[in-house]
């Protein structure tokens, strides 16, 4: 319930239309605690200034095994909040955006079963972790 | 009798002035003390989830919700899970802030965050010796987003550190 608490701070904080450092030092902070709900914060608070800290944390990202890439979860956000924030991903930000897209088509298509899918998308996942 | 000591001629010239030292509300402030209270009941009387209605009566208040739900919020003792609302309402009164967007609310939400999370001591470490380096705290080698932006050391000194070596 903690963390639901603090959560729900950091989204009041976010949303509540004022622009303050120590605003952003808090959601910056929730990076390393909540790193999905605090991408999303960042980008309602809106606050390019948060861009740098959203590209460390897209770098500090560790891929989740392929077959379970639910943990990427973040990486998803991340990316989403530096584009909403008018930021552009680097090449090595957009080759792991697109590693964990890839790994998350292959779990949907294993869970529902669509085999020509995963051949396909494990081929590529496997390009461009070759890359 | 003074000129002035007599009453206007719309007023009864038994008029006495309202004592309001230590009597009942004054009008004004009686509506808001039932907003209030109505708030803290709400609140108070809920469980884990937060039913559609009760947030919709207490976003009906408008803006004098806020205060009470204020109050709530910071209240420390109303987080412990044994107590009222199973330590959900300061959660639920957020909740309904975050849709009553208030300048006055930051302040207060901010103090609560900063009691609620201390600086681990590794952290505080970490911030300590970063600040006395007097340089950036960290460098990203993501390029173009790592110019410049405010300084925000010990989240990003700790995810630096976590960073997957190559």
């Amino acid at each position: 319930m903690d963390r639901a608490y603090r959560l729900q701070l950091l989204s009041v904080l976010a949303n509540a239309r004022v622009r303050d450092g120590r605003i952003l030092v808090q959601l910056v902070h929730a990076l390393s605690e909540f790193s999905p709900e605090a991408a999303m914060y960042l980008a309602e608070y809106g606050d390019p200034a948060a861009l740098p800290e959203l590209s460390r944390a897209l770098d500090a990202h560790k891929l989740s095994m392929p077959d379970d890439p639910s943990d990427d979860h973040a990486l998803f956000e991340l990316r989403e909040a530096i584009q909403l924030l008018g930021g552009k991903l680097t090449a090595a930000q957009r080759r792991k955006y697109e590693c964990a897209r890839l790994a998350r088509r292959i779990a949907v298509s294993q869970r529902v079963g669509i085999h020509g899918e995963r051949s396909r998308c494990a081929m590529r996942l496997w390009q461009w972790s070759t890359l | 009798m003074c000129p002035a000591d007599q009453p206007p001629d719309n007023q009864s010239p038994n008029f006495v002035p309202a004592d309001l030292g230590g009597g009942p509300l004054p009008l004004a402030e009686e509506p808001r003390s039932t907003t209030a209270q109505r708030v803290r009941d709400l609140l108070l009387g809920g469980g884990p989830v937060l039913p559609p209605q009760t947030a919709a009566e207490i976003l009906a208040f408008g803006d004098a919700a806020v205060d009470p739900l204020l109050i709530i919020l910071v209240d420390s003792q109303l987080r412990d899970p044994q107590g009222s609302a199973a330590g959900w309402a300061p959660v639920h009164a957020a909740q309904v802030l975050g849709q009553l967007p208030c300048e006055r609310v930051v302040e207060p939400l901010l103090e609560v965050l900063a009691a609620s999370a201390p600086l681990s001591p590794l952290r505080a470490a970490v911030e300590h010796g970063a600040g006395a380096a007097g340089g950036p705290a960290c460098q990203s080698d993501s390029g173009d987003a790592a110019g410049g932006g405010p300084r925000l050391p010990a989240a990003a000194v700790v995810r630096v550190s976590q960073r997957p070596r190559s």
